[in-house]
């Protein structure tokens, strides 16, 4: 079986991952999607064009959904949360790393500090890193299709914010590789650009009142420095950007519980 | 649109008087400085400089408070329990120097020392000698029953550099009480002022049971701190120690994000507030370890189990093992001694059945971390 009934994918061989059995402890505060409201919200925030016809958005997402669902190897996906998007992707030309810092991060602070009365948006980055020039999409991520086919055009699809929960870095990047194909839509390892449009869209879906919630890793992106990995997470109430160290000693990297990968679906048509 | 966000590195992320702090060092302890600033450029490789929190004297305390998870160590309950004291060979000042020079070399450098309360200790002095003030920072935790000006000057005489003075409730007679001893909240009042003009650091340090945080109370404690300058520092209470019995204390997960909503006005933070460059998470083995009377280090102020003895093998091997261990090394916000009922019944039970072998606290490693998986 591909996918657990969690809705995450199970480990291929060669993967690290937290525990043999997957684990529960760590859950997001479920949304409850309600995509005409969550298109108004995307395009008063910049993130989507206005001259889209909502309609043919919701059938293109409808058609992702059914895939999905008539799908044996995947259909266990959509038991965990599944955020759709529609969003323009960033220009190809453009450092990402820049565009992070000057237009992304800065629009996550605006909107989620508008919307949570009270909290704070805070983005760190360890050591004396930075993100300009030092960005790319990962090798085999699928990411750096997503955002050629895309560069200033609207992509349509689903986020998975779970679906690799528990596997350490090198390990999502692994598990994307060799996954089967479905039919006119495309699989990528998510990046920042979904988990930004998705908090902006829900800025409380890592703020659950009784449970702590995943951290959203963006790891179909790679640093320059390969200790460094982008994260989104939440401090209470608050909300956090970090680039940080994936090393839990200097002779092995990170595997945790509460780190999660994300899968991203989208139309090729 | 986008507002301009202004992305902090970690030297950036420091408030400004901790880069204050951070410069004073350099002048007054350019070891201790040199060690914060290698810790800062080793820290991306994985490199971790725990506290090192110091149980001295058999825990000896002059207090008998409601949430202690020190009782179980103390000498007055081992001769209650069993009838006689620890047989257990306990650190001398010779184990504390080793430890200390140990410490210097895997970049570590705090010490706090507590008990019990540490300063019923009659050898302290001679202990901070041995753990040698120019290349650690010597904390103190204390009640503040004893610590007047004379003792908050002889403090920072012999080298120490921080006072953590505990006060439990703003309401002095609610204190008094949850302390069992009268006249304590005057007392923690005057040892505030005494540490401030001794030019100690400081912080005042509370516990917080469930709700605690959402009353008038706690937000009368915050405004002090705030108006004196005092950082205040909150300890959950954990279900260990005279607390194990009291499930209706535990904090619950709503409790710590008022807290870290408050942070936010007031400088308010818990051992999970974000500092020295990492994000708010667990801090077992890699933020604090204790270090029991007889070398057992276990890698949390309020668990019961050990992962080795520094009298007994290397500090390094200790340490290295716990950032390994499937519970205490891995990356987590929640803490787990506190939160996680899954780890809570992991550690009582393995307490529960050292007890029916040994009065002896904590569990040696064999017989509890050691079931745990190992990362590799």
């Amino acid at each position: 079986m591909l996918i657990n009934n969690l809705g995450r994918f199970n480990p291929s061989e060669g993967c690290r991952v937290f525990s043999e059995t997957p684990k529960n402890f760590y859950k997001l505060n479920s949304p409850k999607i309600e995509y005409i409201s969550q298109h108004k919200t995307a395009v008063d925030a910049g993130l989507t064009s206005p001259g889209l016809d909502v309609f043919d958005i919701k059938a293109s997402l409808a058609f992702i959904n059914d895939c999905l669902n008539n799908s044996d190897v995947y259909k266990h996906l959509l038991r965990a949360t599944a955020v759709p998007f529609c969003f323009t992707v960033p220009n190809k030309r453009m450092d990402l790393g820049t565009e992070l810092e000057e237009r992304w991060l800065p629009l996550l602070q605006t909107e989620f500090e508008r919307k949570m009365s009270g909290a704070n948006f805070r983005a760190t980055l360890q050591g004396n890193t930075q993100l300009s020039g030092q960005i790319n999409p990962a090798d085999g991520t699928g990411y750096a299709e997503f955002l050629d086919q895309h560069s200033c055009a609207t992509v349509v699809g689903y986020y998975f914010p779970t679906a690799f929960q528990e596997f350490d870095i090198n390990s999502q990047r692994k598990r994307i590789v060799n996954l089967p194909t479905l039919d006119k839509l495309a699989f990528c390892l998510s990046g920042p650009f979904e988990i930004i449009y998705t908090l902006v869209c829900y800025p409380d879906l890592l703020f659950d009142k009784q449970s702590y919630s995943p951290i959203l890793c963006a790891s179909s992106l790679e640093h320059k420095d390969p200790r460094m990995v982008m994260m989104f997470k939440s401090y209470g109430p608050h909300l956090e950007f970090w680039l940080m160290s994936q090393m839990l000693s200097p002779s092995t990297t990170q595997v945790s519980e509460q780190w999660s990968g994300g899968l991203t679906i989208y139309t090729t048509s | 649109m986008a507002s301009s966000l202004e992305i902090l590195a970690d030297h950036e992320a420091l408030t400004l008087s901790e880069k204050s702090k951070r410069r004073d060092q350099s002048i007054a302890r350019p070891r201790v400085h040199e060690k914060i600033q290698n810790y800062f450029s080793r820290m991306l490789d994985g490199y971790i400089s725990p506290i090192l929190r110091l149980k001295i004297n058999r825990s000896l305390c002059n207090f008998k408070c409601a949430h202690c998870c020190e009782e179980p160590y103390m000498t007055r309950s081992l001769v209650k329990r069993t009838g006689e004291k620890d047989p257990r060979t306990q650190m001398t000042n010779e184990d504390y120097r080793e430890l200390s020079i140990r410490a210097d070399e895997e970049g570590i450098f705090r010490f706090v020392l507590t008990g019990g309360e540490a300063l019923m200790d009659r050898n302290l002095g001679a202990l901070i000698a041995a753990l040698d003030p120019m290349k650690h920072l010597i904390i103190l935790d204390t009640n503040g029953w004893s610590f007047d000006e004379e003792k908050a000057k002889w403090f920072a005489d012999v080298g120490g550099y921080k006072a953590q003075i505990s006060l439990d409730s703003m309401i002095e007679q609610e204190h008094d009480s949850f302390r069992g001893k009268k006249g304590s909240f005057k007392r923690v009042i005057r040892s505030l002022e005494a540490a401030k003009n001794a030019n100690l650091e400081l912080l005042l340090s509370t516990c917080i049971i469930r709700d605690r945080v959402f009353g008038q109370e706690f937000k009368d404690m915050c405004n002090f701190c705030k108006q004196n300058e005092i950082p205040l520092y909150v300890t959950l209470a954990k279900p260990v120690g005279t607390a194990r019995e009291q499930a209706e204390w535990v904090c619950q997960k709503s409790d710590v994000d008022q807290l870290k909503f408050l942070e936010t006005e007031y400088n308010v933070f818990t051992h999970m507030t974000p500092s020295y460059g990492q994000p708010g998470r667990c801090i077992t083995v890699k933020g604090i370890n204790t270090i029991n009377h007889d070398g057992e280090l276990i890698p949390c102020p309020y668990m019961d189990l050990s992962l080795g003895n520094v009298t007994k093998e290397p500090l390094s091997e200790v340490l290295m093992r716990g950032m390994k261990n499937e519970w205490l090394g891995p990356y987590r916000d929640e803490c787990i001694i506190g939160e996680h009922p899954e780890f809570i019944q992991f550690h009582n039970k393995a307490v529960e059945d050292w007890f029916e072998k040994s009065p002896l606290l904590p569990v040696p490693f064999e017989h509890g971390f050691g079931k745990n998986k190992t990362i590799t």
